[in-house]
Protein backbone atom coordinates (compact mmCIF):
# COMPACT_ATOMS: atom_id res chain seq x y z
CA UNK A 1 0.00 0.00 0.00
CA UNK A 2 2.72 2.43 -0.85
CA UNK A 3 1.17 4.48 -3.60
CA UNK A 4 -2.09 6.14 -4.49
CA UNK A 5 -4.46 3.80 -6.22
CA UNK A 6 -8.06 4.21 -7.24
CA UNK A 7 -9.13 1.86 -4.46
CA UNK A 8 -11.54 3.98 -2.34
CA UNK A 9 -11.07 3.70 1.42
CA UNK A 10 -13.78 6.17 2.35
CA UNK A 11 -16.94 6.48 0.35
CA UNK A 12 -19.91 8.71 1.10
CA UNK A 13 -23.04 8.66 -1.02
CA UNK A 14 -25.82 11.25 -0.78
CA UNK A 15 -24.67 11.91 2.75
CA UNK A 16 -26.78 14.38 4.67
CA UNK A 17 -26.81 15.53 8.22
CA UNK A 18 -29.56 17.53 9.85
CA UNK A 19 -29.53 19.06 13.30
CA UNK A 20 -32.76 19.51 15.20
CA UNK A 21 -36.26 18.73 14.02
CA UNK A 22 -39.16 20.48 12.35
CA UNK A 23 -38.95 24.18 11.66
CA UNK A 24 -35.81 24.77 13.73
CA UNK A 25 -33.84 22.10 11.95
CA UNK A 26 -30.73 22.93 10.04
CA UNK A 27 -29.30 20.95 7.17
CA UNK A 28 -25.55 21.02 7.78
CA UNK A 29 -24.57 18.49 5.12
CA UNK A 30 -26.64 18.23 1.96
CA UNK A 31 -26.46 15.15 -0.28
CA UNK A 32 -22.70 14.96 -0.28
CA UNK A 33 -20.80 12.48 -2.43
CA UNK A 34 -17.18 11.83 -1.64
CA UNK A 35 -14.53 9.27 -2.43
CA UNK A 36 -11.16 9.11 -0.74
CA UNK A 37 -8.59 6.76 -2.21
CA UNK A 38 -5.98 4.66 -0.52
CA UNK A 39 -2.68 6.46 0.03
CA UNK A 40 -3.81 9.96 -0.84
CA UNK A 41 -3.92 13.13 1.21
CA UNK A 42 -7.42 14.53 0.83
CA UNK A 43 -8.07 18.12 1.85
CA UNK A 44 -11.52 19.18 3.00
CA UNK A 45 -11.84 22.94 2.85
CA UNK A 46 -14.62 25.33 3.53
CA UNK A 47 -15.63 28.41 5.45
CA UNK A 48 -16.77 28.19 9.05
CA UNK A 49 -20.19 26.57 9.05
CA UNK A 50 -19.72 25.01 5.62
CA UNK A 51 -20.25 21.56 7.13
CA UNK A 52 -16.66 20.28 7.26
CA UNK A 53 -16.70 19.13 10.86
CA UNK A 54 -20.24 17.74 10.51
CA UNK A 55 -19.05 15.71 7.51
CA UNK A 56 -15.86 14.65 9.23
CA UNK A 57 -17.73 13.41 12.30
CA UNK A 58 -19.81 11.11 10.12
CA UNK A 59 -16.77 9.81 8.21
CA UNK A 60 -14.99 9.21 11.52
CA UNK A 61 -17.96 7.23 12.82
CA UNK A 62 -18.61 9.63 15.68
CA UNK A 63 -22.07 10.53 14.42
CA UNK A 64 -24.78 8.84 12.44
CA UNK A 65 -25.76 10.49 9.15
CA UNK A 66 -29.37 11.68 8.77
CA UNK A 67 -29.46 10.28 5.27
CA UNK A 68 -27.26 8.56 2.71
CA UNK A 69 -24.51 6.08 3.38
CA UNK A 70 -20.87 6.02 4.40
CA UNK A 71 -18.42 3.21 4.19
CA UNK A 72 -14.88 3.12 5.55
CA UNK A 73 -12.76 0.07 4.68
CA UNK A 74 -16.05 -1.33 3.43
CA UNK A 75 -17.74 -1.03 6.83
CA UNK A 76 -20.25 1.32 8.39
CA UNK A 77 -17.98 3.47 10.60
CA UNK A 78 -20.74 4.11 13.14
CA UNK A 79 -22.31 0.70 13.58
CA UNK A 80 -19.19 -1.35 12.89
CA UNK A 81 -16.84 0.88 14.85
CA UNK A 82 -15.03 -2.11 16.31
CA UNK A 83 -13.86 -3.08 12.86
CA UNK A 84 -13.00 0.42 11.72
CA UNK A 85 -11.53 2.15 14.78
CA UNK A 86 -8.39 0.00 15.15
CA UNK A 87 -7.38 1.00 11.62
CA UNK A 88 -8.02 4.73 11.88
CA UNK A 89 -6.50 7.57 13.86
CA UNK A 90 -8.11 10.88 14.48
CA UNK A 91 -7.05 14.26 15.68
CA UNK A 92 -9.81 16.28 17.23
CA UNK A 93 -9.90 20.04 17.42
CA UNK A 94 -9.89 20.15 21.19
CA UNK A 95 -7.42 18.43 23.53
CA UNK A 96 -9.32 16.23 25.92
CA UNK A 97 -6.54 15.36 28.33
CA UNK A 98 -6.78 15.31 32.13
CA UNK A 99 -4.98 18.47 33.30
CA UNK A 100 -3.10 16.69 36.10
CA UNK A 101 -1.44 14.04 33.96
CA UNK A 102 1.93 14.59 32.30
CA UNK A 103 2.25 14.51 28.53
CA UNK A 104 3.77 11.01 28.65
CA UNK A 105 1.12 9.71 31.07
CA UNK A 106 -1.68 11.07 28.93
CA UNK A 107 -0.22 9.46 25.83
CA UNK A 108 0.30 6.19 27.71
CA UNK A 109 -3.32 6.28 28.84
CA UNK A 110 -4.36 6.70 25.22
CA UNK A 111 -2.08 3.99 23.83
CA UNK A 112 -3.36 1.54 26.44
CA UNK A 113 -6.67 1.61 24.59
CA UNK A 114 -5.17 0.84 21.16
CA UNK A 115 -4.90 -2.48 19.38
CA UNK A 116 -1.51 -1.75 17.83
CA UNK A 117 0.13 0.88 20.03
CA UNK A 118 3.52 2.35 19.15
CA UNK A 119 6.03 3.07 21.96
CA UNK A 120 5.15 6.28 23.80
CA UNK A 121 8.70 7.68 23.72
CA UNK A 122 8.96 7.15 19.97
CA UNK A 123 5.69 8.95 19.25
CA UNK A 124 6.58 11.85 21.56
CA UNK A 125 9.88 12.18 19.73
CA UNK A 126 8.08 12.29 16.41
CA UNK A 127 5.96 15.27 17.46
CA UNK A 128 8.95 16.91 19.15
CA UNK A 129 7.57 16.65 22.68
CA UNK A 130 10.27 14.47 24.26
CA UNK A 131 11.58 17.34 26.33
CA UNK A 132 8.08 17.96 27.69
CA UNK A 133 7.26 14.32 28.48
CA UNK A 134 7.25 14.89 32.24
CA UNK A 135 5.31 18.16 32.13
CA UNK A 136 1.71 18.32 33.31
CA UNK A 137 -0.87 18.98 30.60
CA UNK A 138 -1.97 22.07 32.52
CA UNK A 139 1.50 23.59 31.98
CA UNK A 140 1.75 22.83 28.26
CA UNK A 141 1.21 25.59 25.72
CA UNK A 142 -1.69 25.43 23.29
CA UNK A 143 0.65 24.41 20.49
CA UNK A 144 2.15 21.64 22.60
CA UNK A 145 -1.30 20.25 23.37
CA UNK A 146 -2.03 20.28 19.64
CA UNK A 147 1.10 18.22 19.08
CA UNK A 148 0.02 15.80 21.79
CA UNK A 149 -3.30 15.55 19.94
CA UNK A 150 -1.36 14.66 16.83
CA UNK A 151 0.70 12.14 18.81
CA UNK A 152 -2.51 10.37 19.89
CA UNK A 153 -3.78 10.34 16.32
CA UNK A 154 -0.68 8.55 15.02
CA UNK A 155 0.02 6.38 18.09
CA UNK A 156 -1.97 3.43 16.76
CA UNK A 157 -0.10 3.29 13.45
CA UNK A 158 -3.32 3.97 11.54
CA UNK A 159 -3.97 3.21 7.88
CA UNK A 160 -6.42 6.09 7.74
CA UNK A 161 -5.81 9.35 9.54
CA UNK A 162 -8.27 12.19 10.07
CA UNK A 163 -6.63 15.49 10.91
CA UNK A 164 -9.02 18.28 11.86
CA UNK A 165 -7.09 21.54 11.52
CA UNK A 166 -3.81 19.96 12.62
CA UNK A 167 -1.69 23.10 12.55
CA UNK A 168 -4.10 25.66 13.98
CA UNK A 169 -2.36 27.38 16.89
CA UNK A 170 1.11 26.12 16.02
CA UNK A 171 4.07 28.45 15.65
CA UNK A 172 5.71 28.49 12.19
CA UNK A 173 8.46 26.06 13.20
CA UNK A 174 6.07 23.49 14.69
CA UNK A 175 3.88 23.91 11.68
CA UNK A 176 6.76 23.10 9.35
CA UNK A 177 7.50 20.00 11.44
CA UNK A 178 3.88 18.93 11.32
CA UNK A 179 3.99 19.23 7.55
CA UNK A 180 7.11 17.07 7.42
CA UNK A 181 5.43 14.52 9.64
CA UNK A 182 2.31 14.45 7.46
CA UNK A 183 4.45 14.01 4.36
CA UNK A 184 6.38 11.19 6.05
CA UNK A 185 3.12 9.46 7.00
CA UNK A 186 1.92 9.77 3.43
CA UNK A 187 5.19 8.26 2.21
CA UNK A 188 4.53 5.31 4.51
CA UNK A 189 1.21 4.80 2.73
CA UNK A 190 -1.14 6.36 5.25
CA UNK A 191 -4.35 7.76 3.79
CA UNK A 192 -4.94 11.18 5.28
CA UNK A 193 -8.08 13.31 5.41
CA UNK A 194 -7.20 16.85 6.35
CA UNK A 195 -9.25 19.92 7.13
CA UNK A 196 -7.51 23.23 7.34
CA UNK A 197 -7.99 26.97 7.27
CA UNK A 198 -4.60 27.45 5.67
CA UNK A 199 -4.86 27.27 1.91
CA UNK A 200 -1.10 27.00 1.48
CA UNK A 201 -1.26 23.93 3.70
CA UNK A 202 -3.87 22.32 1.49
CA UNK A 203 -1.96 23.35 -1.63
CA UNK A 204 1.31 21.81 -0.54
CA UNK A 205 -0.02 18.70 1.22
CA UNK A 206 -3.23 17.60 -0.47
CA UNK A 207 -3.26 15.36 -3.54
CA UNK A 208 -6.91 16.11 -4.01
CA UNK A 209 -9.28 18.43 -2.26
CA UNK A 210 -12.91 19.35 -1.95
CA UNK A 211 -14.25 22.78 -1.13
CA UNK A 212 -17.49 22.77 0.82
CA UNK A 213 -20.00 25.57 0.92
CA UNK A 214 -23.37 25.47 2.65
CA UNK A 215 -23.25 21.73 3.15
CA UNK A 216 -22.28 20.82 -0.39
CA UNK A 217 -19.06 20.09 -2.22
CA UNK A 218 -18.81 22.89 -4.77
CA UNK A 219 -15.35 22.05 -6.16
CA UNK A 220 -13.39 18.85 -6.08
CA UNK A 221 -10.18 17.54 -7.62
CA UNK A 222 -6.46 18.28 -7.65
CA UNK A 223 -5.42 21.87 -7.00
CA UNK A 224 -4.88 22.34 -10.74
CA UNK A 225 -8.33 20.91 -11.50
CA UNK A 226 -10.03 23.08 -8.90
CA UNK A 227 -8.29 26.20 -10.12
CA UNK A 228 -8.85 25.34 -13.79
CA UNK A 229 -11.69 27.29 -15.31
CA UNK A 230 -11.47 29.91 -12.64
CA UNK A 231 -10.84 33.43 -13.97
CA UNK A 232 -7.64 35.32 -13.35
CA UNK A 233 -8.05 38.84 -12.15
CA UNK A 234 -6.60 42.23 -12.99
CA UNK A 235 -7.31 45.21 -10.80
CA UNK A 236 -6.05 48.71 -11.49
CA UNK A 237 -6.97 52.35 -10.92
CA UNK A 238 -7.71 54.14 -14.23
CA UNK A 239 -8.57 57.84 -14.68
CA UNK A 240 -12.31 58.44 -14.45
CA UNK A 241 -12.69 60.38 -17.69
CA UNK A 242 -9.89 58.77 -19.61
CA UNK A 243 -10.01 57.13 -23.00
CA UNK A 244 -12.27 54.17 -23.64
CA UNK A 245 -10.94 50.79 -22.58
CA UNK A 246 -9.59 48.47 -25.23
CA UNK A 247 -11.40 45.22 -26.08
CA UNK A 248 -10.45 42.49 -23.61
CA UNK A 249 -10.89 38.72 -23.50
CA UNK A 250 -12.32 38.95 -19.99
CA UNK A 251 -15.18 40.97 -18.57
CA UNK A 252 -14.37 44.39 -17.19
CA UNK A 253 -16.28 45.90 -14.29
CA UNK A 254 -15.82 48.31 -11.46
CA UNK A 255 -14.84 46.93 -8.10
CA UNK A 256 -16.08 48.11 -4.72
CA UNK A 257 -13.10 50.46 -4.38
CA UNK A 258 -13.84 52.12 -7.72
CA UNK A 259 -10.97 50.39 -9.47
CA UNK A 260 -11.22 48.59 -12.76
CA UNK A 261 -11.76 44.91 -12.13
CA UNK A 262 -11.19 42.48 -15.00
CA UNK A 263 -11.94 38.76 -14.77
CA UNK A 264 -10.33 36.87 -17.56
CA UNK A 265 -9.48 33.43 -18.80
CA UNK A 266 -6.43 34.85 -20.56
CA UNK A 267 -4.38 36.85 -18.12
CA UNK A 268 -1.36 37.28 -20.41
CA UNK A 269 -3.33 38.62 -23.37
CA UNK A 270 -5.46 41.02 -21.37
CA UNK A 271 -2.54 42.30 -19.34
CA UNK A 272 -0.60 42.89 -22.52
CA UNK A 273 -3.57 44.76 -24.07
CA UNK A 274 -4.02 46.91 -20.98
CA UNK A 275 -0.33 47.79 -20.74
CA UNK A 276 -0.23 48.71 -24.42
CA UNK A 277 -3.36 50.84 -24.01
CA UNK A 278 -1.88 52.62 -21.01
CA UNK A 279 1.35 53.34 -22.83
CA UNK A 280 -0.43 54.56 -25.92
CA UNK A 281 -2.47 57.07 -23.88
CA UNK A 282 0.29 57.93 -21.46
CA UNK A 283 -1.68 56.63 -18.48
CA UNK A 284 0.07 55.51 -15.32
CA UNK A 285 -1.56 52.28 -14.15
CA UNK A 286 -1.65 52.89 -10.42
CA UNK A 287 -1.95 49.99 -8.03
CA UNK A 288 -1.83 47.44 -10.83
CA UNK A 289 -2.52 44.02 -9.43
CA UNK A 290 -2.64 41.00 -11.71
CA UNK A 291 -3.27 37.56 -10.29
CA UNK A 292 -3.46 34.17 -11.86
CA UNK A 293 -6.27 32.05 -10.49
CA UNK A 294 -5.16 30.31 -7.30
CA UNK A 295 -6.74 28.12 -4.69
CA UNK A 296 -7.05 31.24 -2.59
CA UNK A 297 -8.95 33.18 -5.24
CA UNK A 298 -11.27 30.23 -5.87
CA UNK A 299 -11.83 29.81 -2.16
CA UNK A 300 -12.48 33.48 -1.51
CA UNK A 301 -14.95 33.67 -4.35
CA UNK A 302 -16.83 30.66 -3.01
CA UNK A 303 -16.71 32.01 0.53
CA UNK A 304 -18.00 35.38 -0.71
CA UNK A 305 -20.91 33.53 -2.30
CA UNK A 306 -20.20 34.98 -5.75
CA UNK A 307 -21.60 32.46 -8.21
CA UNK A 308 -19.60 29.55 -6.86
CA UNK A 309 -20.25 27.15 -9.71
CA UNK A 310 -19.70 29.45 -12.66
CA UNK A 311 -16.32 28.86 -14.23
CA UNK A 312 -15.62 30.59 -17.54
CA UNK A 313 -16.65 28.65 -20.64
CA UNK A 314 -13.23 28.81 -22.35
CA UNK A 315 -10.97 25.91 -21.55
CA UNK A 316 -7.87 26.70 -23.58
CA UNK A 317 -4.84 28.79 -22.72
CA UNK A 318 -5.09 28.10 -19.03
CA UNK A 319 -3.11 30.09 -16.53
CA UNK A 320 -1.15 28.02 -14.09
CA UNK A 321 -1.84 28.32 -10.39
CA UNK A 322 0.62 30.14 -8.23
CA UNK A 323 2.50 27.82 -5.95
CA UNK A 324 2.59 28.24 -2.17
CA UNK B 1 -2.47 -5.49 10.02
CA UNK B 2 -4.12 -8.91 10.10
CA UNK B 3 -2.79 -9.60 13.59
CA UNK B 4 -4.73 -6.58 14.81
CA UNK B 5 -8.09 -8.17 14.18
CA UNK B 6 -7.30 -11.44 15.92
CA UNK B 7 -6.06 -9.92 19.16
CA UNK B 8 -9.03 -8.15 20.80
CA UNK B 9 -9.48 -10.73 23.54
CA UNK B 10 -5.82 -10.37 24.54
CA UNK B 11 -6.06 -6.58 24.65
CA UNK B 12 -9.33 -6.40 26.53
CA UNK B 13 -8.01 -6.42 30.09
CA UNK B 14 -5.08 -4.02 29.55
CA UNK B 15 -7.43 -1.59 27.82
CA UNK B 16 -9.42 -1.09 31.01
CA UNK B 17 -6.33 -1.31 33.19
CA UNK B 18 -4.48 1.41 31.29
CA UNK B 19 -7.37 3.81 31.77
CA UNK B 20 -7.81 2.75 35.39
CA UNK B 21 -4.11 3.32 36.05
CA UNK B 22 -4.31 6.87 34.71
CA UNK B 23 -7.42 7.42 36.85
CA UNK B 24 -5.58 6.18 39.94
CA UNK B 25 -2.70 8.57 39.21
CA UNK B 26 -5.20 11.40 38.99
CA UNK B 27 -6.91 10.38 42.22
CA UNK B 28 -3.57 10.33 44.05
CA UNK B 29 -2.81 13.83 42.71
CA UNK B 30 -6.15 15.30 43.73
CA UNK B 31 -5.75 16.09 47.41
CA UNK B 32 -9.38 17.01 48.02
CA UNK B 33 -10.68 13.79 46.53
CA UNK B 34 -8.07 11.76 48.35
CA UNK B 35 -9.00 13.26 51.71
CA UNK B 36 -12.68 12.59 51.07
CA UNK B 37 -11.91 9.02 50.09
CA UNK B 38 -9.45 8.17 52.85
CA UNK B 39 -10.19 10.27 55.92
CA UNK B 40 -13.98 10.27 55.86
CA UNK B 41 -14.39 6.51 56.17
CA UNK B 42 -11.85 6.37 59.00
CA UNK B 43 -13.64 9.15 60.82
CA UNK B 44 -17.05 7.53 60.56
CA UNK B 45 -16.61 4.74 63.19
CA UNK B 46 -15.50 7.36 65.68
CA UNK B 47 -18.78 9.21 65.18
CA UNK B 48 -20.55 6.15 66.53
CA UNK B 49 -18.26 5.92 69.51
CA UNK B 50 -20.51 7.95 71.88
CA UNK B 51 -23.40 5.62 71.02
CA UNK B 52 -21.33 2.58 71.92
CA UNK B 53 -19.97 4.22 75.08
CA UNK B 54 -23.51 4.76 76.33
CA UNK B 55 -23.52 1.01 76.82
CA UNK B 56 -25.65 0.16 73.81
CA UNK B 57 -25.94 -3.49 72.83
CA UNK B 58 -24.69 -4.57 69.41
CA UNK B 59 -28.36 -4.70 68.39
CA UNK B 60 -28.86 -1.04 69.17
CA UNK B 61 -25.84 -0.33 67.01
CA UNK B 62 -27.28 -2.40 64.17
CA UNK B 63 -28.92 0.48 62.35
CA UNK B 64 -25.91 2.65 62.93
CA UNK B 65 -23.59 0.08 61.43
CA UNK B 66 -25.53 0.05 58.14
CA UNK B 67 -25.58 3.84 58.06
CA UNK B 68 -21.84 3.88 58.62
CA UNK B 69 -21.17 1.81 55.52
CA UNK B 70 -23.74 3.66 53.43
CA UNK B 71 -22.11 6.98 54.32
CA UNK B 72 -18.69 5.54 53.49
CA UNK B 73 -19.90 4.31 50.10
CA UNK B 74 -21.53 7.67 49.43
CA UNK B 75 -18.28 9.52 49.99
CA UNK B 76 -15.76 7.09 48.53
CA UNK B 77 -17.72 5.90 45.54
CA UNK B 78 -20.71 8.13 44.82
CA UNK B 79 -19.42 11.63 45.52
CA UNK B 80 -15.89 10.84 44.41
CA UNK B 81 -17.02 9.40 41.08
CA UNK B 82 -19.55 12.15 40.52
CA UNK B 83 -16.74 14.74 40.72
CA UNK B 84 -14.48 12.59 38.58
CA UNK B 85 -16.99 12.01 35.78
CA UNK B 86 -17.91 15.70 35.69
CA UNK B 87 -14.23 16.73 35.64
CA UNK B 88 -13.42 14.29 32.83
CA UNK B 89 -16.38 15.52 30.84
CA UNK B 90 -15.38 19.17 31.37
CA UNK B 91 -11.83 18.42 30.21
CA UNK B 92 -13.29 16.60 27.15
CA UNK B 93 -11.50 13.43 28.23
CA UNK B 94 -14.67 11.37 27.89
CA UNK B 95 -15.26 12.79 24.42
CA UNK B 96 -11.72 11.90 23.37
CA UNK B 97 -11.81 8.38 24.78
CA UNK B 98 -15.09 7.80 22.99
CA UNK B 99 -13.43 8.51 19.66
CA UNK B 100 -10.98 5.67 20.23
CA UNK B 101 -11.25 1.93 20.35
CA UNK B 102 -12.64 1.59 23.87
CA UNK B 103 -16.32 0.83 24.29
CA UNK B 104 -18.50 3.27 26.21
CA UNK B 105 -18.75 0.81 29.07
CA UNK B 106 -14.97 0.39 29.23
CA UNK B 107 -14.42 4.15 29.40
CA UNK B 108 -16.93 4.71 32.21
CA UNK B 109 -16.12 1.46 33.98
CA UNK B 110 -12.36 2.03 34.01
CA UNK B 111 -12.90 5.43 35.60
CA UNK B 112 -14.75 3.74 38.46
CA UNK B 113 -12.05 1.16 39.18
CA UNK B 114 -9.82 3.23 41.51
CA UNK B 115 -12.79 4.43 43.58
CA UNK B 116 -14.06 0.86 43.94
CA UNK B 117 -10.59 -0.35 44.96
CA UNK B 118 -10.29 2.42 47.55
CA UNK B 119 -13.78 1.51 48.77
CA UNK B 120 -12.78 -2.13 49.23
CA UNK B 121 -9.64 -1.23 51.17
CA UNK B 122 -11.33 1.42 53.28
CA UNK B 123 -14.26 -0.81 54.17
CA UNK B 124 -11.79 -3.40 55.43
CA UNK B 125 -10.01 -0.72 57.46
CA UNK B 126 -13.33 0.59 58.81
CA UNK B 127 -14.46 -2.88 59.78
CA UNK B 128 -11.14 -3.64 61.46
CA UNK B 129 -11.40 -0.39 63.40
CA UNK B 130 -15.03 -0.89 64.34
CA UNK B 131 -14.70 -4.30 65.95
CA UNK B 132 -12.51 -3.18 68.89
CA UNK B 133 -13.78 0.39 68.94
CA UNK B 134 -17.49 -0.37 69.01
CA UNK B 135 -17.07 -3.77 70.70
CA UNK B 136 -18.69 -5.62 67.84
CA UNK B 137 -18.68 -9.39 67.37
CA UNK B 138 -17.12 -10.97 64.28
CA UNK B 139 -19.47 -11.06 61.26
CA UNK B 140 -21.94 -13.98 61.43
CA UNK B 141 -22.50 -14.38 57.66
CA UNK B 142 -19.42 -12.86 55.99
CA UNK B 143 -20.66 -13.78 52.49
CA UNK B 144 -23.88 -11.82 53.00
CA UNK B 145 -21.85 -8.85 54.23
CA UNK B 146 -19.50 -8.98 51.24
CA UNK B 147 -22.33 -9.33 48.71
CA UNK B 148 -24.23 -6.47 50.31
CA UNK B 149 -21.25 -4.11 50.28
CA UNK B 150 -20.07 -5.15 46.81
CA UNK B 151 -23.51 -4.61 45.26
CA UNK B 152 -23.89 -1.45 47.31
CA UNK B 153 -20.61 -0.09 45.94
CA UNK B 154 -21.55 -1.13 42.40
CA UNK B 155 -24.95 0.60 42.47
CA UNK B 156 -23.22 3.88 43.39
CA UNK B 157 -21.51 3.97 39.96
CA UNK B 158 -24.66 4.39 37.79
CA UNK B 159 -26.10 6.67 40.47
CA UNK B 160 -23.01 8.89 40.16
CA UNK B 161 -23.30 8.83 36.35
CA UNK B 162 -26.97 9.77 36.48
CA UNK B 163 -26.23 12.65 38.84
CA UNK B 164 -23.42 13.76 36.50
CA UNK B 165 -26.11 14.43 33.88
CA UNK B 166 -27.52 17.27 35.99
CA UNK B 167 -24.11 18.54 37.12
CA UNK B 168 -22.37 21.11 34.96
CA UNK B 169 -19.19 21.67 36.96
CA UNK B 170 -17.15 19.98 39.66
CA UNK B 171 -18.17 22.75 42.05
CA UNK B 172 -21.85 22.14 41.30
CA UNK B 173 -21.37 18.51 42.37
CA UNK B 174 -21.26 19.70 45.97
CA UNK B 175 -24.92 20.66 45.59
CA UNK B 176 -26.24 18.12 43.11
CA UNK B 177 -25.01 15.24 45.27
CA UNK B 178 -27.17 16.33 48.20
CA UNK B 179 -30.65 15.03 47.23
CA UNK B 180 -29.47 11.48 46.65
CA UNK B 181 -27.24 11.54 49.72
CA UNK B 182 -30.20 12.70 51.85
CA UNK B 183 -32.49 10.01 50.44
CA UNK B 184 -29.88 7.29 50.95
CA UNK B 185 -29.16 8.36 54.53
CA UNK B 186 -32.90 8.27 55.23
CA UNK B 187 -33.03 4.89 53.49
CA UNK B 188 -30.29 3.61 55.77
CA UNK B 189 -32.79 4.10 58.56
CA UNK B 190 -30.82 6.31 60.88
CA UNK B 191 -32.02 9.79 59.99
CA UNK B 192 -35.73 9.38 60.70
CA UNK B 193 -37.47 7.28 63.33
CA UNK B 194 -39.10 4.89 60.89
CA UNK B 195 -41.38 3.35 63.56
CA UNK B 196 -43.14 6.71 63.78
CA UNK B 197 -43.69 6.98 60.02
CA UNK B 198 -46.79 5.86 58.10
CA UNK B 199 -46.82 2.40 56.59
CA UNK B 200 -46.56 3.54 52.93
CA UNK B 201 -43.51 5.62 53.76
CA UNK B 202 -41.75 2.70 55.38
CA UNK B 203 -42.48 0.53 52.35
CA UNK B 204 -41.16 3.19 50.01
CA UNK B 205 -38.01 3.61 52.06
CA UNK B 206 -37.40 -0.13 51.96
CA UNK B 207 -36.66 0.01 48.22
CA UNK B 208 -34.29 2.98 48.38
CA UNK B 209 -30.88 1.53 47.38
CA UNK B 210 -29.39 2.11 50.83
CA UNK B 211 -32.10 0.11 52.60
CA UNK B 212 -30.99 -3.27 51.23
CA UNK B 213 -27.35 -2.34 51.94
CA UNK B 214 -28.26 -1.71 55.58
CA UNK B 215 -30.32 -4.91 55.72
CA UNK B 216 -27.49 -7.02 54.31
CA UNK B 217 -24.87 -5.43 56.58
CA UNK B 218 -27.05 -6.12 59.63
CA UNK B 219 -27.85 -9.64 58.50
CA UNK B 220 -24.27 -10.38 57.51
CA UNK B 221 -22.66 -8.96 60.59
CA UNK B 222 -25.15 -9.55 63.40
CA UNK B 223 -27.44 -12.17 61.88
CA UNK B 224 -30.59 -10.24 62.89
CA UNK B 225 -33.43 -8.45 61.11
CA UNK B 226 -34.66 -4.90 61.60
CA UNK B 227 -36.63 -5.88 64.70
CA UNK B 228 -33.62 -7.54 66.29
CA UNK B 229 -34.89 -11.11 65.78
CA UNK B 230 -32.27 -13.70 64.84
CA UNK B 231 -32.34 -14.89 61.22
CA UNK B 232 -30.96 -18.35 60.53
CA UNK B 233 -30.95 -21.19 58.00
CA UNK B 234 -32.66 -20.74 54.65
CA UNK B 235 -34.20 -17.45 55.81
CA UNK B 236 -30.73 -15.92 55.45
CA UNK B 237 -30.56 -16.88 51.78
CA UNK B 238 -34.10 -15.77 51.08
CA UNK B 239 -33.34 -12.38 52.60
CA UNK B 240 -30.05 -12.20 50.69
CA UNK B 241 -31.83 -12.91 47.39
CA UNK B 242 -34.61 -10.38 48.05
CA UNK B 243 -32.29 -7.56 49.12
CA UNK B 244 -29.76 -8.28 46.37
CA UNK B 245 -32.66 -8.22 43.93
CA UNK B 246 -33.46 -4.62 44.89
CA UNK B 247 -29.81 -3.59 44.42
CA UNK B 248 -29.54 -5.41 41.09
CA UNK B 249 -32.77 -3.81 39.90
CA UNK B 250 -31.42 -0.34 40.73
CA UNK B 251 -28.13 -1.15 39.01
CA UNK B 252 -29.92 -2.39 35.88
CA UNK B 253 -32.17 0.66 35.82
CA UNK B 254 -29.16 2.94 36.26
CA UNK B 255 -27.12 1.23 33.56
CA UNK B 256 -30.06 1.39 31.17
CA UNK B 257 -30.51 5.11 31.84
CA UNK B 258 -26.80 5.82 31.44
CA UNK B 259 -26.61 3.86 28.18
CA UNK B 260 -29.51 5.90 26.80
CA UNK B 261 -29.03 9.35 28.21
CA UNK B 262 -25.50 9.90 29.51
CA UNK B 263 -24.03 13.29 28.57
CA UNK B 264 -20.56 12.73 27.13
CA UNK B 265 -19.84 16.35 26.34
CA UNK B 266 -20.22 19.58 28.28
CA UNK B 267 -23.31 21.60 27.47
CA UNK B 268 -22.55 24.28 24.89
Amino acid sequence: MATTTTDPIVRAEALSRRYGRGRDSHLAVDALDLEIRRGEVFGLLGTNGAGKTSTLEVLEGLARPTGGSVSVFGHDPYRERRRVRPRQGLMLQNGGFPADLTAAEALRMWTSTLTTPRPVAEVLEEVDLSSRAGTRISSLSGGEVRRLDLACAIAGDPELLFLDEPTTGLDPESRARAWELISALKARGTTIVLTTHYLDEAESLADRLAIMHQGRVVREGTVAEVVAGHPSRIRVAVPEHGPALPALVGAAGTGGDGRLDVRTSDLTADLFTLLGWAREHGIALEGLDARAASLESVFLEIAGGESPAAPLPETDDRTTPIGA
Amino acid sequence: MTTATTAPTVRRAPRVLGLARAELTLLLRNRMQLVTALLMPIAVPFLFLPLARQGGTPESLAAGLGTMFVVALLFIVYYNLLSTYVARRQDLVLKRLRTGESSDAAVLGATAVPALLVAAVMILVMSALSIPLLELPLPRNPLVLVVGLALGAAVMVPLALMTANITRTVEAAQVTCLPLMAVLVIGAGAALPLEMMPEWFVRLIAVVPSAPITELVRLGWLGIDADGAAVTGTAVWTALAAQSGILLAWSALGVWFVAQHFRWEPRG
